[in-house]
Order: C-alpha cells, then sequence, then structure tokens
C-alpha cells in the first residue's frame, strides 16, 4: 500500500521526532502511511544510518591492509630455449627451472592449441598451487596440471607456509614480448 | 540480496586469491564497518575493539580460499568479529544473569544466539552501507551528515554543501525517499515491524 502523498514530508518529521499532529492522527486509519512510517524511523533509528556510517580508525584499516603481503617473485634459474637458442614462438614445449625458498621447481610447458599445458610437481604437499585465484588439485606426488588458452595467463600462484610466491607466465619468465 | 556488492567482492575475493594487495585493501576497507560495528555493539574497549579487528581481518586473510561465495563474506566477518569479542571479552552484557553464574552450555548458547543475531543485523547493515553507496554525491553525503553518528547543525551542512539552508529541508526528504527506494528494490524493509502498535508506540 503506498502512504498519502500529502503526508510524505510529514512522515520524515514524524521520523525524525518532530510533530505533525494532523499526520499522527492519520496513522491509525491508514496502513500504507504507517508503513512508510516505520521505514523511515527504521532509517533514522540507531539501527540505520547513524550506525553504517561509522568507519573504524584510520589506523586499525590501515594496520589491517598491511595484513596481505606483497607476493614475491620466483626467480628463473635456467630454461631449455636457452641450451638451443630458440624463441618462445618457434618452440612446442619447453621448461624452466624456478627457485623457490631454496628449493628448484621444474615447471614444463606444452603447447595446447593456442595455449599451454603447464605441468609440474611441487615438493611438499603443504604448498599450494593457484590458478587465477583457484586451487588446483594436487596428486598424491605434488604433481600439477594448469591448462590455459593464453600465454598470458601462464602465470599462476603457489602458496607456501612462509607466504604466497608469483611464478610469473612463461613470457615474461623469458623475457620476451607475450 | 545485494547482486552488485556480491559481483564486486566476488570480484575482491578472486583477486585477493590471486595475491593482489589493491584488492585486499579495497575488502578491508569494504568490510571494515562491519567488524567495528560489532565491536561497537558488544561494548568492547578501545584497546580490545583494536585487537578485534585486526585478528578478525588476519582471520579473512588465512581462509580467502575458504570462502567460496561472496555472498557468505559479510555474515562469515560478522559472525568472525562476535566470536573474537568474546574471546577477548567473555561477558554478554544483554544476556541474563552474570557470566560467572552461567554454564558453559549457557554462555556458548548465548554467544552462537548472539553471533547468528549480529550476523544478520550486519548483513542489513551492509545492504543499508551499499544503499548510500548507490545513492552517491550529495545525498549520500547529506543524510549522513543529517543523520550520521555526528550531530551537524543546518548551518554546517549548509556551509559544506554550498547549499542554502532553506533547501536542506526539501533536498533531505527527496534524497532519504530515494534511498528508501533503492533499499525497497533489494527486501531491506522485509524484517522490520510494520505494525500499527510497534509504529505509534516507537
Amino acid at each position: 500500500m503506498r502512504p498519502c502523498r500529502r503526508f510524505e514530508q510529514a512522515l520524515i518529521v514524524l521520523a525524525e521526532g518532530g510533530e505533525a499532529p494532523e499526520a499522527a492522527a492519520h496513522l491509525d486509519q491508514c496502513e500504507g502511511c504507517t508503513r512508510r512510517l516505520a521505514e523511515y524511523r527504521h532509517l533514522l533509528g540507531e539501527g540505520g544510518i547513524a550506525r553504517v556510517t561509522q568507519n573504524a580508525p584510520a589506523e586499525w584499516i590501515a594496520r589491517a591492509a598491511a595484513i596481505f603481503p606483497e607476493a614475491r617473485r620466483a626467480a628463473v634459474l635456467r630454461h631449455s630455449l636457452s641450451q638451443v637458442g630458440a624463441r618462445l614462438r618457434d618452440t612446442d614445449t619447453l621448461q624452466i627451472a624456478y627457485e623457490v625458498d631454496g628449493v628448484v621447481l621444474r615447471v614444463q610447458y606444452a603447447r595446447l592449441g593456442t595455449g599451454w599445458q603447464i605441468t609440474g610437481r611441487v615438493p611438499d604437499l603443504s604448498w599450494t598451487v593457484q590458478h587465477r585465484g583457484a586451487s588446483v588439485p594436487l596428486d598424491p606426488e605434488g604433481g600439477f596440471q594448469i591448462d590455459v588458452r593464453e600465454t598470458a595467463d601462464t602465470g599462476f600462484d603457489l602458496v607456501l607456509p612462509s607466504g604466497r610466491v608469483a611464478i610469473p607466465g612463461v613470457a615474461e619468465a623469458l623475457g620476451e614480448p607475450v | 540480496m545485494w547482486k552488485d556488492a556480491d559481483v564486486e567482492i566476488e570480484r575482491l575475493l578472486t583477486r585477493c586469491r590471486a595475491g593482489d594487495r589493491d584488492a585486499w585493501t579495497k575488502l578491508v576497507e569494504r568490510l571494515q564497518s562491519t567488524v567495528f560495528g560489532v565491536t561497537r555493539r558488544l561494548g568492547l574497549s578501545e584497546a580490545d575493539a583494536a585487537d578485534v579487528f585486526q585478528a578478525t581481518f588476519i582471520a579473512l586473510y588465512r581462509n580467502l580460499d575458504r570462502i567460496d561465495q561472496a555472498l557468505t563474506l559479510p555474515r562469515w566477518i560478522a559472525v568472525t568479529a562476535t566470536r573474537e569479542c568474546y574471546r577477548v571479552r567473555r561477558t554478554y552484557p544483554e544476556a541474563t544473569g552474570s557470566a560467572d553464574e552461567r554454564t558453559l552450555e549457557d554462555t556458548i548458547a548465548v554467544e552462537q544466539r548472539s553471533a547468528e543475531e549480529i550476523a544478520i543485523e550486519s548483513e542489513r547493515a551492509l545492504v543499508l552501507r551499499e544503499g548510500l553507496e548507490q545513492l552517491g554525491g550529495r545525498c549520500r553525503v547529506l543524510l549522513t551528515l543529517l543523520y550520521g553518528e555526528v550531530e551537524t547543525s543546518y548551518i554546517e551542512i549548509g556551509a559544506k554543501l554550498g547549499m542554502p539552508i532553506g533547501a536542506i529541508g526539501p533536498t533531505r526528504a527527496r534524497c532519504l525517499e530515494k534511498l528508501r527506494k533503492i533499499l525497497e528494490r533489494e527486501a531491506y524493509f522485509r524484517e522490520v515491524d510494520v505494525s500499527p502498535e510497534r509504529v505509534r508506540t516507537s
């Protein structure tokens, strides 16, 4: 039910705690105005605008924002193309070895249509592999496989007990244009 | 309940999981008032509230991969904050009897009930906050100044918004109605008690 147009302003005055005798008397006969007054009272009451516009102190927010560590980037140790002097665009398979927390992680890349199939094995099952924010399943030996449609999408993350490590996309790792 | 906000939170969660620090900052900014509101509601001291605030966001960071739907995040954060509040202060002022007289089971039941109530309130508060955001511009500022926690005079409001004092009243009515319509679309008022008895006695 809609409220009566002539009382629209008066209902707000009532909700604010002001006086509007004609509108107040009218409430007994009008369900629409009663409902609208209840809605305004809710918005202007203690659970309404007053509460939701409270913000935590800026230093608390800054401290909470600082919880999130910058992702470290894995260092490229070597890659198979350097041995044969080839470029990324000329090859269908390659292997890149990364250094992650003192451990060597070997990742294989194989052409898959317009994209790549990425395979590797994490040395510790407490590690998690994530691609585009989603966890990648690990087999019992820590093996993983990620299929992507574009070269630009070949980067992924490792989540270790010591934090997050970014494995760069294949072109970035080789220092070549995507 | 709030589709645009859900999509945005989902996007931020995905970016956070991918290690995007900016997305985390935005997520904290979006949820901070919920956590802060819980600490206020449960009457924590400033020092305890600051600890709860930090502990809640640490818990969120650790659980980023486990929160699989944006829709559940506001509730999750409110429940987590409530539990953290109880962890640092094992009393509940609105409960009948003091904490010392209650059994462990009673205490757990009271805290569980409280967490649930606060979660529901927090979800609604987030919808209202998003409604104000959607309102945007002068309307949002005007309503915040008029009805926010800090009382602001018409003279101050007029000066801040560059608005004649005589225009504040009619503008606030238009803005309030605009906000009400936004919230109505989100079924925000479904839980509001509109019985005539309740309205008359309020």
